[in-house]
This record gives structure tokens, sequence and C-alpha cells, in this order.
């Protein structure tokens, strides 16, 4: 039973490769975080040593191996793990795993060698990786994870099959909440349309309130400044820049959380309420949208689009926050306009 | 579980498993010991899933059972212990091993034992067996040739022919090439050739310092493992998949210069050049000059390094064939120099631009080529 929801088409062509055993030597598995890839590849690395006739089962001693972490022929390198430095995935992380690839598998039928965030290899690693993915020892297979595909070498790409997840429908993610997880379904909808698409997000955040906190400790942010002074916005872009400064990540979830906002403000402004994420904040959205035009939306939506790439590229984060902050229609703006 | 072993016996089974464990992984479990009580055995396991060793140690079991715990921190403990007699227990339902001995206690923290990768069984295929004294000299002396760099994976392993009753070890790290030919005690039923890692031959030339017993080895029918047997312990390696490079062709067929030396007396003025050698991408040059009626042949080395100066040393050599000049790497020299037994070598060489041969003197089953460095005389 493959674990992974929502995308059948790649689960049709794996299922396929694995009957015939045609399975590529390496595969690129690409998606926004949290939206399957480690639980594809794991299911794949069990399918591979599964003993079981029709795998993964998920039940034999293999499987049950791999999904805890304890098989000897699955390796796992990411930025995090011991064997890399904080910033980089490097080359003697790769050195090592090529070592492993060109001995035999220790106790299942085929090595399994996981990358994840492979966008954070290093030049250097990645060129030694090609090596490998060019000569590609038997009884391996490589699995490239990454959300952030124009961060690879084109030449790594070229050189394993492309699977690209797709974002899944929130009907899907729901009934998974409901019925494989017994959240109530007032939370599971909730959640099904925050997590965008991407059930790992949906069900971290059914276990663990504090996602939600945090969620909601942002909105009512977001949702505020509109109505707020000067000051208060550039007290925010303050916050948000050293939040920036320390961990880029965690500034980047509240651009994206700025973003859904604003999505939703225009899909209602436009009449198609159904589709907004923020179902629980529906009433504050409709109040909030009849007092923007759609113009005023749009042009804001450009505006974050526009700082979120800048300062991803290394702009001074607070100015462009600041920026943005005076871009954001004021009560003022707001009345003009109606 | 629950048994008593004495302190020294536990210690030896721990050197020789030890070394096998991982130092660091992905996988942490390897970097522990396994240890599980069997029919009156205390058995040791550590793997770091390129060989695995297991290591029988007499002791006295109450009950079985097995843990696996860190092996750095159970080596370090035992090996502090006087010798005396240790009681080792793991209370049921718990992963925390109490190690007691007299007035000593600790107890530490493992992981289950369940968890442990199992070593791979290898029973069928080539199976033969040798004397551990010839397999060690085999392995000192080709060892050192390996590659360290992963680029060619197959070069960081020895490949070792299987054929009737012969054993041919085989390194190679793209500069120089080293053979070495040896008797089996019982002849191999089909021909077989594997790679095994350098490392796990390495280490089991130190498990092979203390036994005079013959080792088994095992091949598998994949050819994807190998099991050394020894007295009292196993060694089970993965093997390098690939084939080894033809090596046959880089072995020269005939020589033009062959020179006698001593091999001690060589080794030393070698050393000696490679320290000006240092500065000078390592190279030392050899002259080889034949005798005339009244004078000994002769081989003089000499390093020349820019702006910092050189030296020339001689020794006689019983020189045939014409004069001939070659230039080695200083450190390809001495590393073959050093592990010889024999009291004489015989150098032989064609032009600067071939390979060089070095051949123990009065033995026949060594050979060492080395690439000759370009340079201008």
């Amino acid at each position: 039973m493959w674990q992974v929801i929502g995308q059948d088409k790649i689960l049709t062509l794996l299922d396929n490769s694995l009957k015939q055993n045609s399975l590529a030597h390496a595969y690129i598995l690409l998606g926004a975080p949290h939206i399957g890839k480690m639980t594809l590849a794991i299911n794949i690395a069990q399918a591979l040593n599964c003993d079981d006739t029709k795998p993964p089962c998920g039940k034999c001693q293999s499987c049950r191996h791999i999904a805890t972490g304890k098989h000897a022929d699955v390796t796992c390198v990411t930025l995090d793990s011991k064997l890399t430095s904080r910033t980089e995935i490097g080359i003697d992380t790769i050195k090592e795993l090529q070592r492993t690839a060109n001995l035999p598998p220790y106790e299942g039928k085929c090595k399994v060698l996981i990358i994840y965030e492979a966008e954070y290899l290093s030049t250097e690693a990645s060129n030694r990786l090609l090596k490998i993915l060019e000569e590609p020892p038997q009884n391996v297979v490589w699995l490239l994870l990454s959300a952030e595909e124009p961060r690879l070498l084109p030449t790594i790409i070229s050189r394993c099959q492309r699977l690209v997840l797709k974002p899944v429908p929130p009907e899907q993610i729901q009934k998974l909440l409901t019925d494989s997880n017994g959240i109530k379904a007032s939370k599971a909808k909730l959640l099904s349309r925050l997590c965008q698409g991407c059930p790992g997000w949906a069900l971290s955040a059914a276990a663990d309130d504090d996602l939600l906190q945090q969620r909601k400790k942002r909105i009512d942010k977001i949702k505020s400044l509109v109505e707020g002074t000067l000051t208060q916005r550039f007290t925010y872009a303050q916050q948000l820049g050293s939040i920036f400064s320390k961990d880029r990540r965690a500034a980047m979830k509240i651009m994206d959380t700025w973003l859904t906002w604003w999505h939703d403000l225009m899909l209602i402004k436009g009449g198609y309420e159904e589709a907004i994420t923020n179902v629980d904040y529906g009433a504050t959205l409709k109040k909030q949208a009849k007092e923007l035009s759609l113009n005023q939306i749009k042009e804001f939506l450009v505006n974050l689009f526009q700082t979120q790439k800048a300062i991803s590229m290394n702009v001074n984060a607070r100015l462009a926050l600041e920026s943005l902050m005076l871009n954001l229609p004021t009560k003022s703006t707001i009345t003009d306009k109606v | 579980m629950k048994l008593s072993c004495l302190q020294e016996n536990l210690s030896r089974g721990l050197g020789i498993v030890g070394r096998a464990a991982a130092i660091r992984s992905t996988l942490p479990i390897t970097q522990n010991i396994l240890l599980a009580a069997e029919e009156s055995r205390l058995k040791l396991v550590a793997t770091n899933l390129e060989m695995a060793a297991t290591c029988w140690v007499g002791a006295k079991i109450e009950e079985d059972g097995a843990v696996t715990i860190p092996a750095r921190l159970l080596i370090d403990f035992v090996n502090s212990l006087p010798n005396e007699l240790i009681d080792i227990t793991l209370p049921s339902n718990s992963h925390a091993v109490e190690i007691k001995s007299g007035r000593f206690q600790a107890h530490i923290n493992g992981i289950d034992a369940q968890d442990f990768p199992p070593v791979p069984s290898v029973s069928d295929g080539v199976i033969t067996n040798v004397t551990s004294k010839a397999l060690s000299d085999g392995i000192t002396q080709v060892a050192f040739a390996t590659a360290t760099e992963e680029s060619r994976p197959v070069l960081t392993g020895i490949n070792a022919e299987f054929e009737g009753e012969r054993l041919k070890l085989v390194a190679a790290d793209g500069f120089r090439l080293a053979v070495h030919e040896m008797a089996l005690n019982s002849a191999v039923g089909e021909k077989a050739m594997v790679i095994i890692p350098a490392r796990t031959l390495s280490e089991l030339n130190r498990l092979l310092g203390d036994q005079e017993e013959p080792v088994e080895i095992t091949i598998n029918q994949q050819k994807s493992q190998a099991l050394f047997r020894l007295k009292n312990a196993e060694l089970v390696s993965q093997l390098i998949q690939g084939s080894f490079p033809d090596y046959s062709q880089v072995i020269p067929q005939s020589y033009t210069t062959r020179a006698v030396v001593d091999v001690n007396e060589f080794l030393r003025i070698t050393k000696m050049s490679s320290i000006f050698a240092r500065d000078a991408s390592g190279i030392v040059r050899l002259l080889i000059t034949p005798g005339s009626e009244l004078t000994p042949g002769k081989v003089t080395v000499s390093a020349q390094a820019e702006e910092i100066g050189g030296n020339v040393s001689e020794m006689d050599a019983l020189v045939d064939g014409e004069e001939a000049k070659i230039a080695f790497n200083a450190r390809y020299l001495s590393d073959v120099l050093s592990i010889l037994h024999q009291p004489q070598v015989a150098i032989e060489v064609t032009t600067p631009s071939s390979p060089g041969v070095i051949h123990p003197v009065g033995v026949d089953n060594y050979i060492h080529v080395i690439m000759p460095m370009f340079v201008q005389w």
C-alpha cells in the first residue's frame, strides 16, 4: 500500500516500473515542502526491499525497519544530519555515499540513497554526485528530494527522472484527516485548506496545536495592520526584518501567510468565496474586501510577490518590508476610494 | 540476560570487533556493539555496513538475551577495569545494561538488539583456506598500493583472484601496481575474482597477527560478500562491485637494464633523497651505470630542488644491460622497499618513460610496477 495520497499518476508510473523491474537509477522528487516527498521516498525504498508480492506492503520486517529509519541499506542525508555542515550538504557527505553506493546491499535487495533538500548540495558535492549518477552501480537507487528545482544543477536534473508531486485536492486531505486520523470535520476542513495541498503540513498541524496558534497570531497581525498607524507598520517591518536575519524560513512563512490572506481577499472580491484558504476568518475577510477595491488588492499582491522575491535575493530585508508597509492600503486611502 | 566473564577475555574480544564499529554513521546503531549470550559463550558483533566482525568470548551464562551498547563507551570502560570477573546483567524489558566488577560498577543505556543490522550469512560459493602468515604477508605487500581517492571505487579495494591452488592479490592506484601470489591450502572449484575493500583487509591483517591456524575464506555465489573465519572470530566483508582494470598489460614483459641492489641501502638513500625531493614534487632520479672490468656497476639516486639544493647518493649494484635513467616519486619507492623481507631487490627498466619494475630477488611471487615521472635530464 502506497501511503502517498493524491499522486496517482506518479504511483501508476512507479507501479509499472516495479512490475517490469525497470526502475530508473535516480529520481528527483519535486514539490512544495510537506507535500509528501519524503513519504514517497520511504515508500519507494520499501517497495524496492519489500518481501511481499505486492510491494510496498508496509508490514514485513524490511518495510517496518525502513519506516523507522533502521534499515542498513536505506541512507538518508539531510542538511541537519551529523555528517553535514549546517549551511550546505558538502562533498564529504557525497564521498561517503559514493563509497556506500559501490558496495552491495547489506541486508536488503537494493540500496536506496536519499538526499533530502537536495538544493542545499554544494557545487562541489553536486559535481561529485554527477559522476556516480553517470555510471550508476548496480542495485542502487538515488532519490533526490527538493522543493526548489531552480537551485539544482541542470546537469544533475538531466541525469535523473523527474517526478513532480502535485498539490493534493483539499477534499482528499480532509478525508485523510477525518478517516485515518480521527480529526473533527470542522478542524479537518480548516487544515485541509490551510495546508495548500500539502498533507504533511495538515498532519503536523493536527498533531501540534502550536502551528495553528502561531498562524492565528500572524493572521491577527496582518488583519490589524490595514487599520494600523504608520508607526505600527514600521515596527512590524522592523520585527519581521529581524526575524528574517535570524531565520529565513520563518520569515518566508510569514510572507506566505500574507499571500494567502490577500489571495483570499481577491477571491472574495471576485465572488468565489468557496475557494478561500482562511475559512475561519471568513467574516473578517468579507468586511475587509468590501472596504478595498479590486485594483488595490491586485496591486498589493504584486507588491507582496516582488518583496518576497527581492528579499530572497538578499536585498536589505527591513528596507524592502518598510516599503511594502508603505504600499499597504491605509484606512484613509480606503475611504477615499469608496 | 545475565552472565559473567573475565575482564581479560572480554577486553580481548572487544579489541577484535571494536574497530569494525562505525565511527560516524547515518545509522546510529552501527556505533554500538551487539552483546548476545548464547550457549555458554558471549557473542560480540560490530559492523559499519562495510565489514562485520563477530567474536566469541568464553562466559558463564545464567540467562540468555541480547542488547547493543555504544562501542566506545563499553570498550573504554572495560579496558579500565582490573583483570577480574565481570558480571553483566540486562534486566528484562530494559535496555540499560549493568556491568559490575568487584567494587566497580556502571550502567550503560543501550538499544534493542532487534534493530541491529543482521550479519550477512555467507555459506555456499567458493571455499578455501590459507595459512595466516602467507595471507598476512600478501596483504602487507599490496594494501599500501590501493587508491585512497574514491573517484575510481574499484581501485580502493584489493583484487583477489582465486584459481586452482593459487590466490593472487592485486592493488593499483593508477601510478603503481602491486601483485602478490600465494598458495592456497586447498584448491578452489571454480575461478573467482572479487574486489575486497582495502580497509577490511587491513583490519583482517591486524587480526591475523595473533593466530597461527589457517584462515578459511568463503565467497558467496553472488560475489557480494566474503567471509574470513579465524580461530575465535569471523569477519564478513562487503565486496566492491565492478570489474578491476586489466593490469597485465601494465607489467613490462622485458627490460633493457636490470640492477640488483641491497634493499636496506636502497631504502636508506631513497629516504635521504626524499628530503630534498619534498620541494620538487617528490621526484628522485635514478641513474643506473653498468660496471666495467675493474669497476662495479652502480645506481645513483639524486634529487634536485630549485633554490634549495640537491643531493646525490651512490650504491654498488650488479648491473645487467646498458646505462639507464628513470625518475620516480620517492614515496612510491620507499613504500615498496620498506615492506620487502628479502635482502636484495632487482630494478628493471627500459626507457625513462616506461614503467619500472621492482622484483625482490630469490622469490617469484611478488612484482611491483611504478610509473615513472617525466623530467628533463
